[in-house]
């Protein structure tokens, strides 16, 4: 287990690196000079001159990077052009709100869909599978953005039962963060409970089939037993992966969903840095987020040894 | 004996592959479903002019946000625009990002696919540049990569491909590596036939089901992320009349106006209901593999 641990952290270094890589050409892809571009048609050339040594701009593409890199690898992520403050400070400032929303909306996926799933499995073709997989289809077409939107013209506008947007910190109290929290969550995690909900049912079809299910009824076992003690832990393997991809979804539907409810999370901190053209910040968002992300995918795979002792890493 | 078992068995397989295309559409009704939503999109998009007599850059203060009427089904917006025309016209936007996005997709993704699944030293290299790309949530990416390429169509076109281009590209590299071993094609090899007539002869058609598949759904993600990124502001420019535009100014009027963001993002949500539908029945059909992934 610790050399299978080892040998996944080994892994990610390529993956980091490269991460890391396309983070650093991204603002290279900006035509013209970033300096120039950065400080707008009223800058005076030696503004310009000065920005571009201070963004080490004056070097060699490859020393450039070399110096990004390890300067990235110390966690220094330099500085925010807008907010006077160092990119880290200014991320780790936003990321409350974010993570409590994405643990929501996660908890709402998996709350949902796996009982979904297995519902609609246990029956086939039944109403109930038919009524909750038109559900599923909806749930993976529908703009998160727009059942936000309309989430908040029902529950805030016509009936006044949340708050419509803002956010309200932990430290004020559990129940005034979830005031603010239940409508995004809701909203970010319909969304990604379909996915995991039609996942779970075509696993769960496939386990059913299985010999030792049949064994299970044979013997005598009533049906619950049968599908919540052998049925429900093999088709939690393939539902952990999708909620490992799922994460990814979710944090991208995040940035929208701060958009629409106003959250000052990571996403509103992205968006309004891309429309000040404050590109260390998007740097910085982009390369927490990638980390963030690899690094759950890593706790994904962790996972699986526990929850299939079958699966042994050589 | 083994080899002409193993290739009868690989005939049955094609054979049943192409008697699967007409049995999509037989079987699924879902799957005709989709079809016809989405034919009737792709009409819209193509006829949009001569459905509404409004023009959707037109403005008229005097009616600004007026609920749906008989002339004006959608209601109007905060300069008067008659949304409905908005809508018919925003079809065009989200159909041209959508298929321009699985045309280059499938186009990158099958060259790579098939360079990393056929020649093992470039596989290594490929697949862990597509695994750094796959590393960062496509939303992020791509409203990053909007971020330095500034707001147009193109552009949003270039991101989103960008971003899915990996997934097609892993994909085909997973059939290339399982057809590669097929008796069929070492025979073709031992034939003396060269690495470009086994590719386009032999792998190529293997790699067209999977695709077929996996670009319907793209096609559906790029229509939802480019609605996301012009909601964002980072997508479409505001002057052109796109779903995620109309429905980013009816934000601001959710309360007076709730009609300016209903009929945008009902007409997203056909449209992506269509292509998962289509997407789901092509799949049971062509690529059985794949049930399970969802």
């Amino acid at each position: 287990m610790l050399g299978y641990l080892i040998r996944r952290v080994i892994a990610l270094i390529p993956v980091m690196f490269i991460v890391a890589t396309v983070v650093f050409f991204l603002v290279h892809l900006i035509p013209g000079d970033p300096a120039s571009v950065l400080l707008g048609p009223n800058a005076t050339p030696s503004d310009v001159m000065k920005l571009r040594a201070q963004m080490g701009l004056d070097k060699p593409i490859y020393s450039q990077f070399l110096i990004w890199l390890s300067r990235t690898f110390q966690g220094n992520l330099g500085e925010s052009i807008f907010l006077g403050r160092p990119v880290t400070r200014a991320v780790f400032e936003r990321a409350e709100p974010t993570l409590v929303m994405l643990t929501l909306s996660l908890i709402v996926a998996i709350v949902i869909g796996i009982p979904a799933g297995i519902l609609s499995a246990v029956k086939p073709n039944s109403w109930l599978d038919k009524t909750l997989m038109i559900f599923a289809i909806l749930g993976v077409s529908i703009p998160t953005f727009w059942l936000g939107l309309n989430f908040i013209e029902v529950f805030s506008v016509l009936l006044n039962w949340l708050p419509a947007a803002g956010y309200s910190p932990l430290s004020s109290g559990l129940w005034k963060n979830l005031s603010y929290m239940i409508l995004p969550s809701l909203s970010l995690g319909f969304n990604q409970s379909a996915l995991i909900a039609r996942i779970c049912r075509s696993s769960m079809l496939e386990v059913m089939e299985q010999d030792y299910i049949r064994t299970a009824r044979s013997k005598g076992l009533a049906e619950r037993l049968v599908i919540l003690k052998h049925a429900l832990r093999n088709v939690l393997i393939p539902t952990v992966t999708v909620i490992g991809t799922s994460f990814a979804v979710l944090i991208g539907g995040a940035v929208v969903t701060e958009i629409v409810f106003n959250i000052p999370g990571i996403g509103l901190l992205i968006i309004s840095s891309v429309l000040r053209r404050d590109y260390p910040v998007i740097q910085g968002c982009v390369l927490f987020i990638a980390a963030a992300y690899v690094l759950i995918n890593l706790i994904v795979d962790i996972l699986y040894v526990y929850i299939d002792p079958r699966v042994k890493y050589v | 004996m083994e080899i002409a078992v193993e290739e009868r068995e690989h005939l049955e397989e094609e054979m049943s592959l192409k008697v699967s295309w007409l049995e999509v559409f037989k079987h699924k009704g879902t799957a005709i479903c989709g079809a016809i939503l989405l034919f009737l999109t792709l009409f819209t998009a193509i006829f949009a002019p001569h459905l509404t007599h409004h023009k959707p850059l037109r403005l008229d203060v005097n009616i600004r946000l007026q609920g749906p009427s008989a002339s004006h089904l959608f209601g109007t917006d905060e300069f008067g625009r008659d949304v409905f025309s908005r809508v018919i016209f925003g079809t065009r936007v989200s159909l041209l990002v959508g298929g321009a996005v699985m045309l280059f997709t499938s186009l990158i993704g099958v060259i790579l696919g098939i360079l990393a699944g056929y020649y093992d030293y470039l596989d290594n290299v490929l697949m862990r540049i597509m695994d750094g790309l796959m590393a960062f949530p496509a939303m992020v990416m791509a409203i990053a990569l909007m971020a330095v390429l500034g707001p147009s169509v193109l552009n949003v076109i270039i991101a989103l491909s960008f971003i899915y281009m990996p997934r097609t590209a892993r994909i085909i590299r997973s059939v290339v590596l399982v057809v590669r071993e097929m008796v069929y094609v070492q025979a073709a090899r031992a034939l003396g036939a060269r690495d470009l007539r086994i590719t386009l002869k032999h792998i190529l058609p293997n790699c067209v089901p999977p695709l077929i598949v996996q670009s319907t759904f793209i096609f559906a993600y790029s229509v939802l992320a480019e609605a996301s990124l012009s909601f964002l502001g980072v997508g479409v420019p505001p002057y052109i009349p796109s779903w995620g535009n109309i429905i980013s100014s009816g934000r601001l009027f959710i309360r007076e106006a709730p009609w300016m963001s209903i009929f945008p993002g009902l007409a997203i949500l056909m449209t992506c209901m269509a292509l998962n539908l289509l997407g789901d029945g092509l799949r049971d059909a062509l690529d059985p593999r794949m049930r399970e992934i969802g």
